[in-house]
This record gives C-alpha cells, structure tokens and sequence, in this order.
C-alpha cells in the first residue's frame, strides 16, 4: 500500500505543477512571484500584510488561479523580506529578524552581495525542501486528521493559540492578552448556533462579523504606517548601502554545507506546528547554527551561516505551515490566517476533505510553488539590482502607497466604507498595543480561529451534555491541552530555567526584541 | 512620590474598562431554548472575564514610564491627521468620488509629513492616476461615481 501511495503522490504533483503552467496560472505565480519579492522588502511590510493588501487583486480571478498568485506572494515575500533586513537593518516580518542580525553587519562591512546571495541560495532549498515534505506529508496527515472530532479541534486551536501567545519574546502576560482580545473580536456578529446577535450594536454590518482581512490591514497595514510616521519625523527612515558583488566565497559555502539542509528541516519541522511559524523556526535554526559553529563568536557581527540558517528555515516552513493550513483548516502565523481568509472568501473550506474535494486546487498550488521557488531564485540573484534600486522610494511617498491600499483593499472587501472604518480602527487600536509590546500575531490568529474554537467547544460540550471531561477524553486532546497548560505554567513557576535557556543560546535577544517588538 | 504613568498602564486601563463594558454588553444576548449546552453567552463571558483578570495584572507589572518612550510632536501630529484624514475618506468617497479622494489624502498626508506643497502636490496627482487606473480600470471596483450634481 505504500508503494501505491508515493505513485498516487507523484501522479497528484505531476498534474499539479501542469496545472500551475497552463494557462493564466503561470502569469499568475510570476507576478504573485515578483509582487511580493517587493512587498517583502519593503520595510515593515511582511508576507501577512502584503497578502491582505494584495487580496482585492485576486477577486476577479477563479480560486486556484487566486491561491495561486496568493501562495507566490506569500513565497516571495519570505525571499524579500531578508533584503531590507539587511540593508536595511529593518525585518519586513518577524521571519526576517534573525537574518538582520548577521545580514546588516556583513553589509557594513560592504560584504552584503555575499548576505544576499547566501539568502537567496538558503531561500531556494530551504523552500524546496519545505515543498517535498509538503508534497509527501500532506495526504498521510489530512488522512490522520479525519479522525479528529470536535474536542480533538478544540484543543489543538487551544494549543496554536497559546504557543503563538508564549513562544515570542516578550511578557506570556501580553500574549495571552492579545489572544483573548482577538477571541473577543471575532465574537461579535450573529451567532450562528443559536441566531442571537451579540455585539453587534444594531449595525446591519456588524451581523456578519468583523472581518479577518479589516483587522489584518488595519492591525499590520495602518499601524505600522502609524509607525513609519514615527521615523520618518525622527529622520530615521533607512538608507541603502552598495550592494557589491554577487557571490560567496569557497570558504562560506564550506562552512554553510550542512546549515542548508539542517535549518532548513528545523523550520518544516517547525511550521507544521500550528502557532509555531517563522519566528520560532528562525531563533531555533539561528541558535542551532551558532551551537554547530566553529566560529560561535563571529554570530553577530557578521558570519553568513547566521544568514543562511535562517533564511533557509524561513523558507521552509511556508511548506511546512501549509500542512495544517490545507489539511485542518489550521493557520499557524498571520500569513496562514491570511490565506485562510482568502479561501473562504473563495467559498473553499479548508480541511482533511479538501485534498478529495479540490485535489485541482490544492495540487495547483503545491505545483505552482515549487516554480514560484525556481522563478524567484532566479530573480534574486541576477536583477537584484532592479529591486535595491526600488527601495530609493521616498518614505513619504511609500507611506502614502501603504496607506492607500490599505484603503482601498478594505473598502474593496464588501464595497462599503464600514470596513475602511473598521481597518482605521484596528489601525489605531494596533499601534497603541505595539506601543506597549503586546504582540499582534496571536491577536489575529485567535480573531481567525475564534470563531471555530468556539464552535468546537460548544459542540464537544453538547456531545457530552456539558461535561467538561470530554475535552481531555481523547490521547491527542489531553497531549494538546496538556501542551497549553505547560506553555503558560512553564515560564511563570520556572523562571529560572526560562533564563537558563536564554543565556544558553547566548541569542541577542534584546537586539532582537528590539527591532521586532513591532510585531 | 507620583510615579509616572506608563504606556503599560494606559493600555491596562482600556483593557479593563474594554473587558467590564464587554461583559456588561453581553447581558443582552438572548439565550435560545434550542441550540447547545454552552449557549451563546457563556463564551463571551468567559472571555470578559478573562481579559479584566490579565488587564489587572499587567496594570500591576507596568512599569513607569521613561523620557525614551515620548513621541515627538511632529509624529504625534502627523497620526491624528492621518486618522482623521481617512475617517474622512469613509465621507468623501461618495461625494466626490475615489480619484479626487486619493488625490486629497495623499497631498494631505504628504504635507502633514512636512513636505514642500509641490513634492505632495505631484505625490497626489501620481497615486490618484495610478490607483484609479489599477483599482477602477483595472478591478473594475464599484466605488461609487461622484456626486457632484448633489452638491450643486
């Protein structure tokens, strides 16, 4: 039987990297390809927000063609993300924070034609390694998720949220604050089990709920032009440095031999658990380069494997982050959330049915991925040049750009000025919480899964006439929940061993914090 | 000795004054005689209550504020008019339609920033043509047409 499965598999690849050929498809990963190189780089802009503002363009298309252009976005922006962090010294993304803390001091020291070389390399097997899990994961796994009942969902939404809330820097306290304010968003509208509306002020537009997409442009799109005004008065907008020459030394690419590989399945490993994404894929793939060194005292001031290790990781745990994406509907970062936005608005539902249901669809996008890979290798390394050339935009004008997608992508999502109300809202709203550290990536996550965590419970609850014990009943959802309940207790009794652990990996952790507290 | 208000506070504070008008919003949701155990009251409560307990504690870690965290006037300035230059957007549009609108909030944005009035002038022309041509022509999205006989 297995032997029949793994030709299934190469059959289902096959049609679908022919499928991301044909027709429109291609033109569709080329510009998703090269869009969100772009937005990617751009400072403070990253994969989630480039997706969300870039949504409208996808309306008219059919939904593969859609998933498409979204998914070679989403791709891209991982490969840009790495250019502004470091020229720049400014992540597009919290993926992109460890990449800056080698990448800008080997552009300062005119080394940043290597840094960006060894990233686009990294990037490239990084994401081919990610999509061949990818390809031979998804099935054995959406078959496995067939078995889930609702208290199984239940706890394993639990755990994504409470992972994403913890495994960032900063205070559990405020993780766990932003996850019950998104929980507290996506309850407002109509209740669908019973029809009471709740929260919804008697505003016919609040019946549907408030949108995923209007929060994600107002919480990462205005907020952080609300933060860009901050550096542009201050004139601390960035400036970038010559790139020099393209290429890696004998002596770099022998001490990256093994990063590439090695990080690169710390991060698929990393981004098939929901709620753990492309920040903790970096840090554990960073600290894991710097352990393997031989050079340790170099992390920091310039060794490339800081630069490929992670950059590789990043790039695959977008494949890795597809799994519980596609096959239980499970986003686990922002830029997932996105996407699963996108598919319900295509009218797709997420989940272990829709490798049955849309085989079409999914294996299109698995398909057109690995050529996205190919297309933005090859677009990073030779016209680099176009794209550094384009960060000489002036920031005003920039802000200006950001701003009036935001605009118009949220007024594009219903025609109505509500939700460009609402994203101003969540814009405001966003920038006070970043103001004080508490992170918006478990907020947005829990406004995306709020309302099928609430279900799942409800629905576990009334399976065992409100019986609490249910909810650990099953192996797979006491493991999960189990897992929660160590993520928030763990640092709060043992803060002792959380700096222990901190200082092992000898990270520059306020460097980090610092430039990523935004996020 | 008056210790210094923080950003932690501030944010603490609306947390809980957000959570305790949250939860007294939630009394009003109907409970239906058909439907799950849970009811669609429990959860929001739940999630109430939750939300003052966190505000309470981050209210009590906050730390003072420091000289660093100020906002210069020049950006404080430059947010507000931003927000209020896209709550107008939200009025605008209908009456004198999207090109105008983007031109409008462009050149306003671009001024607010302390640029010369020509640099914001042409920034406005640029992303009016080019967004009407991207969004109008090329999504074909139904903003809605001037209305400029409702004003004559």
């Amino acid at each position: 039987m297995g032997g029949v499965d793994l030709m299934d598999t190469l059959g289902f690849l096959l049609s679908g990297l022919q499928t991301s050929v044909t027709g429109w498809n291609l033109a569709y990963v080329l510009i998703g390809a090269f869009v969100g190189t772009w937005v990617g780089m751009l400072p403070g802009l990253g994969p989630s927000t480039g997706i969300a503002l870039l949504l409208p363009l996808t309306y008219g298309l059919d939904p593969t063609g859609g998933m498409i252009m979204l998914c070679g976005i989403y791709f891209g922006s991982m490969y840009g993300g790495s250019i502004s962090s470091i020229l720049l010294n400014t992540p597009g993304d919290v993926s992109s924070v460890m990449t800056m803390l080698d990448g800008h001091p080997m552009a300062k020291k005119g080394r940043a034609g290597a840094a960006l070389f060894a990233s686009a390399i990294a990037s490239f097997i990084g994401g081919t390694i990610g999509l061949i899990g990818l390809t031979f994961l998804a099935e054995p796994i959406a078959r496995f998720a067939l078995r889930f009942g609702p208290s199984e969902y239940f706890a394993l939404m639990t755990f994504a949220l409470i992972a994403t809330a913890t495994l960032m820097r900063g205070s559990v306290f405020k993780g766990l604050i932003a996850v019950v304010l998104g929980l507290m968003i996506a309850t407002v509208g109509i209740d669908l089990q019973s029809g009471s509306p709740r929260f919804t002020m008697n505003n016919p537009e609040l019946f549907d709920g408030i949108s995923l997409i209007a929060v994600i442009i107002g919480v990462f799109g205005i907020a952080e032009v609300f933060g860009n005004i901050e550096e542009i008065v201050e004139k601390r907008w960035g400036t970038v440095r010559t790139v020099g020459r393209l290429w890696m030394t004998g002596e770099e690419w022998f001490r990256c031999r093994y990063t590439f590989i090695r990080s690169s399945v710390i991060g698929f490993v990393v981004g098939i658990v929901p709620g753990a994404g492309g920040a903790v894929a970096t840090l554990l793939s960073y600290a894991a380069e710097k352990r393997a060194s031989k050079h340790p005292e170099e992390f920091g001031k310039g060794a490339i494997e800081g630069v490929a290790g992670p950059e590789a990781a990043n790039n695959s745990c977008v494949g890795g982050a597809l799994i519980p994406l596609f096959t239980l509907g499970l986003p686990g970062s922002s830029a997932t959330a996105v996407l699963l936005g996108a598919l319900m608005i295509f009218g797709i539902q997420p989940g272990p049915k829709l490798f049955v249901e849309n085989p079409d669809l999914v294996w299109g996008v698995i398909g057109s991925l690995y050529v996205a890979n190919v297309v933005l290798v090859i677009l990073n390394i030779p016209f680099i040049g176009i794209f550094v050339r384009m960060l000489l935009i002036p920031g005003t004008l920039l802000n200006a750009i950001i701003l009036m997608l935001a605009i118009a992508g949220a007024y594009s999502l219903n025609n109505s000025v509500f939700d460009v109300v609402l994203a101003l809202t969540f814009g405001c709203v966003g920038y006070l919480l970043r103001k004080a550290k508490v992170p918006l990536a478990p907020l947005v996550l829990a406004v995306a899964l709020g309302g099928s965590l609430e279900q799942s419970l409800r629905q576990t609850l009334s399976l065992s006439g409100g019986d609490p014990g249910i909810l650990v009943s099953s192996g797979i959802a006491a493991s999960f929940i189990a897992a929660s309940a160590l993520l928030i207790a763990g640092p709060l009794i043992w803060p002792s061993l959380a700096q222990l652990m901190q200082r092992r990996t000898g990270i520059r952790q306020e460097a980090a914090a610092e430039k990523s507290s935004k996020i | 000795m008056r210790r210094a208000l923080g950003i932690d506070h501030v944010v603490g504070v609306i947390c809980l004054l957000f959570a305790l008008c949250y939860l007294w919003s939630s009394r009003s949701i109907v409970e239906s005689s058909f439907g799950d155990t849970l009811g669609p009251r429990m959860f929001p409560q739940i999630l109430g209550a939750l939300l003052a307990l966190l505000a309470v504690g981050m209210i009590i870690k906050a730390e003072p504020r420091r000289a660093a965290d100020a906002l210069p006037r020049g950006a404080v300035i430059a947010i507000i008019a931003t927000v209020i230059m896209v709550a107008l957007f939200a009025l605008l549009l209908p009456l004198i339609g999207f090109a105008p609108t983007t031109f409008l909030i462009t050149l306003a944005f671009s001024l607010s920033l302390r640029e010369k009035l020509l640099v914001s002038v042409g920034y406005g022309i640029l992303l009016a043509a080019i967004f009407y041509v991207v969004f109008v022509i090329l999504l074909a999205t139904p903003f809605p047409q001037a209305t400029w006989a409702g004003l004559i």
